[in-house]
């Protein structure tokens, strides 16, 4: 199968993989393919040198990335996994993935790009809409952030990195198992998270969107924590420090410290003042997206019946984009 | 409250993050800064340069210029120098004749956009052909460049070069000539369209927020490029190359971007006239601006999800008799994470009937 | 491969109409998209073609090992002649596909037994027990003993479901070498297509169990409908054994096991839920609408009558049976092993003992 490909160059080195741009070898009496492909070569080998001595056998992250994208081959809005094949010369597992040049986050660097509001709303919307596909199948992201959103040579955003995913169990009916809470850049961190919650749910990835959203729009980092005490910190001075009375229970979470300094809610006036320039029903998107209490904070399918989604003016065309990546 | 306790406002997170998010005016903004332009002034601009009448001493002075030269006159100069009819411009070395009645307020600080918007709005009353004109989206795009190039062209003229400018001025005469009816016509159809604008909805009230503030983006940018080019041009030239070379280069650049930020402004304007035209035909507007999806409508979901549930969840969910999940809704962890237990059954039925159509069977056979 | 080739022409397609393409995804399209679906639901027909194509290349390899160790022995007079004849008839058995499912199946057993041991959750144990089968539909059980892929199917299937063990813990909680369960992991995911994801049936028949109280509401005793999930959900367990996972959906394989439990209950269920009329009303007293819902009904009642027969279809072989087919494949790693036993046991006869089939030793080794 291995033949199948070529590697062409190295595009990057993560923890466990190396990603290669590559081609489609050409084959007898079939036309020459001449679109790229991007090869994540996941080495076996490697991970059986593990420096800890606690082989874990085939990475947990790489186990994750092949499960999920298997099940999300029919969404415009994800990467699309086109094929796995094993390469038994290198002790190797290849994903064959879409090959995808640009991010958000490289996007959102670049300032000389200005985006109107029909650009951000192309953009919202389809991170909305890739999202939603993952939560119907019950998939929680678990890392959504700016460089995890990559953008096709067509326009179109797609989700990436599923090496954190994982199924949402309903509240541990049938594993009774506790989730782990160190996951998502901590940036993106929701703060039940931070309180070191080890039953979320969904919602952490809708408060992650929120974040990546104001991202977009002021083109810096909302809220950017220097360490979890200090995200959680800064949480609070900027959306104000929860009470029982907004996020009954609150004080149940492990990390919750009876001793906080109750930093005030910002009321609308104060939103409205922070994001000037955007429509009343976007405002009403992005603080129902920050809720802090996670049981008010909206679920995906809420954010996208959102009258700011059906409300003029419509999203741009998706060659926007393209247009905009190309300058 | 405290001041120590006040929320943290867009200042506070520019310190925060130590990096001046520049283009952020766009929606963090406060808007007092839109009618505070002028207040920035300085010295120079306060004192009128023909009868040196400074802003401090009379601060309702204001000044206006003549699209003519756009030289800065304050409004009592105007009054006393072109009341008595057209006259040459006060300016030293400046020959243009200017009328009273040509003058306007300077609303940007910066002559350069003034000068560049007032060209604009020039050519887009010659230049008007709209959307419905062109056969495809392909030729419009193709028409909205070339009208961008007139625009850059015009405003990047050498004052001194007449021939140039002639020559510029000639294509658009020819244009005017050869579609004299249609700019009627679509000048009719754009003052209908304007009318219709005077009841603006609050999105076009926040697009026009928004509009405004693309624009002071776009003269800070203005500002802050020029003098980089300059530097880069200085520097350029220093290393000894071409010197013509570079400033094409660099002028090309220019034109690139602003081309850019035009664009989007452009976009803006055309949305912001489209949009009282489609508050009352909300389907025409849908087959103006996605004219290749027209059968299609737009849908915040795109189809992803079921319309036609084979289940329901109880309203009242307590009299779902489940122990094990009303339990959870006790547990004050589960609690605290938003458990839902209305959510929590919906998963569940919703699992229960995925696939319930598929007939393995049958449908693999095929 | 064959999504590869297509690559560039879903690229095209999707370039300029992405954002309004608007198709219509229902639950059951999202059920199709599974790899589930894709990949590992079959007809009857094909599976059984499928394991028939396995057998078939199992027994050449046992012709080819046959041929091999007779041509080791050409000379040597090592064998006689009936020896010769008795060990070509044993190997021209080969292992025939029901043999392989059967002793698979007994396999899957001892999975599902470890599982319940070390206490893991249902979705474990059932996503254990699946790759060990699927595993067996596209290997030999010659190629890999099924006793060595127990481990490795429990320790993937933890890892896939989130149920975190490292391999040290896993290792010495069920007593194995740790390279050995590893060793195997690679082969597993390439041989499980590298798909995963299992829609399992315990959550389909909680949601049953709730939809049942709301559709027969005030008509069902909700401790009765206790017991009746409870013993629903044993069967769903044991539902793995079968090969009902490859033919129904999961809604269908849960129906089916409640309709097993207390048919009636089940029935008016149905009745109510997708009917509101007799079934047994003649055709020509239907409307149109009316007719539409029949006509799916008697699809889904053919379809739980099926699965009802798989479902009670034991697929686990009686022990001589186990014992003969883990003989046969001990015999074509080691054909030595074989002749050992031919002479043993003739020699025994001659002795006129009338001495059981199965050697002391391999009657443990099986247990």
């Amino acid at each position: 199968m291995s033949e199948l490909f070529v590697k062409e160059k190295k595009l990057g080195e993560g923890t466990f993989a190396i990603v290669y741009l590559g081609k489609k070898k050409q084959q007898e009496g079939e036309p020459k393919d001449e679109a790229y492909v991007a090869i994540k070569e996941i080495k076996l080998d490697l991970m059986k040198q593990s420096d800890t001595g606690d082989n874990m056998g085939i990475d947990i992250s790489a186990i994750r990335e092949i499960k999920y994208l298997q099940e999300l081959k029919a969404h415009d809005n994800i990467i699309k996994l086109y094929d796995v094949y094993s390469d038994m010369k290198t002790n190797s597992i290849n994903l064959i993935l879409e090959y995808l040049p640009m991010d958000l986050e490289k996007l959102i660097k670049k300032k000389t790009i200005i985006f109107n509001s029909m650009d951000i709303k192309l953009i919202v919307l389809q991170i909305l809409r890739g999202v939603n596909h993952l939560h119907r199948l019950c998939i929680i992201h678990r890392d959504l952030k700016p460089a995890n959103l990559l953008i096709g040579e067509n326009g179109l955003i797609k989700l990436a990195d599923f090496g954190l995913a994982r199924t949402y169990d309903d509240g541990g009916i049938n594993s009774h198992s506790n989730l782990t809470n160190n996951v998502v850049t901590r940036w993106y961190k929701a703060p039940e998270l931070l309180l070191g919650s080890k039953n979320y749910d969904f919602k952490i990835d809708i408060w992650s969107i929120g974040l990546i959203i104001i991202e977009l729009l002021i083109r810096v980092p909302y809220l950017p924590g220097k360490d979890d005490l200090d995200q959680l910190n800064l949480i609070f001075k900027v959306l104000g420090t929860p009470s029982e009375k907004d996020w009954p229970q609150v004080k149940a979470l492990p990390n919750y410290n009876t001793n906080l300094y109750m930093y005030p809610k910002p009321n609308r006036q104060e939103w409205r003042k922070r994001f000037i320039a955007i429509s009343d029903n976007f405002l009403d998107l992005l603080m129902s997206m920050l809720e802090m209490n996670p049981g008010e904070r909206w679920d995906i399918v809420r954010c996208l019946e959102s009258e700011y989604i059906r409300e003029f003016p419509r999203p741009s065309d998706q060659m926007e984009l393209v247009r905009l990546m190309n300058e | 409250m405290s001041e120590s306790v006040s929320v943290p406002n867009q200042i506070d997170l520019v310190d925060l993050t130590e990096t001046k998010p520049k283009t952020s005016k766009l929606y963090s903004d406060d808007e007092s800064d839109h009618e505070s332009e002028n207040e920035n002034d300085d010295m120079r601009d306060i004192v009128c340069p023909i009868c040196k009448t400074s802003r401090y001493l009379s601060p309702d002075m204001k000044f206006l210029v003549n699209p003519e030269c756009y030289h800065k006159i304050c409004e009592s100069c105007v009054d006393r120098i072109f009341t008595l009819g057209p006259t040459k411009c006060p300016y030293e070395n400046c020959n243009k004749i200017l009328r009273k009645l040509k003058f306007k307020r300077q609303i940007f600080d910066n002559i350069e956009i003034e000068k560049e918007i007032d060209i604009r709005n020039k050519v887009y009353k010659i230049m008007n052909k709209l959307e419905e004109d062109f056969e495809t989206r392909k030729e419009y795009d193709k028409f909205l460049e070339d009208r961008e190039d007139v625009i850059f062209e015009l405003s990047n003229l050498d004052s001194n070069n007449e021939a140039q400018i002639e020559n510029v001025e000639k294509k658009l005469m020819k244009y005017e000539q050869m579609n004299k009816r249609l700019i009627q016509v679509n000048k009719m159809k754009l003052k209908n369209q304007e009318s219709k604008q005077n009841d603006m909805d609050s999105v076009q009230q926040n697009l026009e927020k928004e509009r405004l503030a693309l624009i002071k983006q776009m003269e800070e940018q203005n500002l802050e490029d020029n003098q980089t080019y300059k530097q880069k041009i200085i520097a350029e030239l220093s290393k000894g190359t071409d010197k013509n070379k570079i400033i094409a280069n660099v002028k090309m650049e220019i034109k690139l971007k602003k081309s850019s930020q035009r664009r989007k402004l452009e976009e803006l304007n055309k949305v912001l006239k489209s949009n009282s035209y489609s508050y009352n035909h909300f389907n025409k507007f849908q087959e103006n601006s996605n004219e290749e999806f027209a059968d299609v409508p737009f849908t915040p979901f795109n189809g992803d999800r079921e319309l036609h549930r084979k289940y329901k969840v109880l309203e009242d969910h307590q009299l779902y008799y489940d122990p094990f999940i009303s339990n959870l809704g006790k547990v004050s962890k589960y609690v605290a994470n938003g458990f839902n237990e209305k959510s929590i059954y919906d998963r569940l039925l919703n699992e229960a009937f995925l696939g319930f159509g598929v007939f393995i069977e049958e449908e693999k056979s095929k | 491969m064959s999504t590869t080739s297509s690559l560039k022409k879903t690229d095209k397609s999707t370039t300029n109409n992405a954002l309004y393409s608007n198709q219509r995804v229902t639950d059951d399209d999202i059920f199709r998209n599974s790899s589930q679906f894709s990949k590992w639901s079959f007809t009857k027909q094909q599976l059984k073609d499928i394991r028939q194509n396995l057998a078939d290349e199992t027994l050449l390899r046992f012709q080819e090992k046959l041929k091999s160790y007779l041509a080791e022995h050409e000379s040597d007079n090592f064998l006689t002649d009936e020896e010769k004849e008795a060990i070509s008839s044993e190997f021209e058995l080969g292992i025939s596909s029901e043999e392989q499912l059967q002793i698979v199946s007994l396999y899957a057993q001892k999975v599902q037994i470890f599982c319940t041991k070390l206490k893991l959750p249902s979705e474990v144990i059932a996503t254990s027990i699946i790759f060990f089968k699927k595993f067996y539909i596209t290997n030999s059980v010659i190629n890999l003993h099924p006793k060595n892929l127990i481990f490795t199917c429990i320790f993937l299937a933890c890892k896939s479901e989130n149920h975190f063990i490292s391999a040290e813990t896993f290792a010495s909680k069920v007593k194995q070498d740790k390279q050995s369960i590893l060793e195997n992991e690679f082969k597993l995911l390439e041989s499980l297509k590298f798909s995963l994801m299992n829609h399992h049936l315990f959550k389909p028949l909680h949601g049953f169990y709730l939809d049942i109280q709301s559709v027969l509401y005030g008509k069902v005793d909700k401790n009765y409908l206790g017991t009746v999930y409870e013993k629903s959900k044993k069967m769903l367990l044991n539902s793995y054994l079968t090969d009902v996972f490859y033919h129904y959906s999961p809604p269908h394989i849960t129906l089916t096991a409640l309709i097993l439990e207390d048919e009636q209950l089940i029935l008016k269920y149905l009745e109510l839920k997708f009917l509101g009329f007799d079934p047994l009303t003649p055709e020509e007293k239907l409307n149109e609408s009316q007719l539409i819902s029949k006509k799916m009904y008697d699809t889904l009642m053919k379809t739980i009558e099926n699965c009802k027969q798989d479902l009670k279809t034991s697929l686990l072989p009686d022990r001589e049976t186990a014992w003969k087919i883990d003989a046969r494949i001990h015999y074509f790693l080691d054909p030595m092993s074989f002749i050992k036993r031919f002479r043993a046991q003739k020699e025994s006869n001659s002795n006129s003992n009338d001495a059981s089939d199965e050697p002391d030793k391999k009657k443990q080794k099986i247990e």
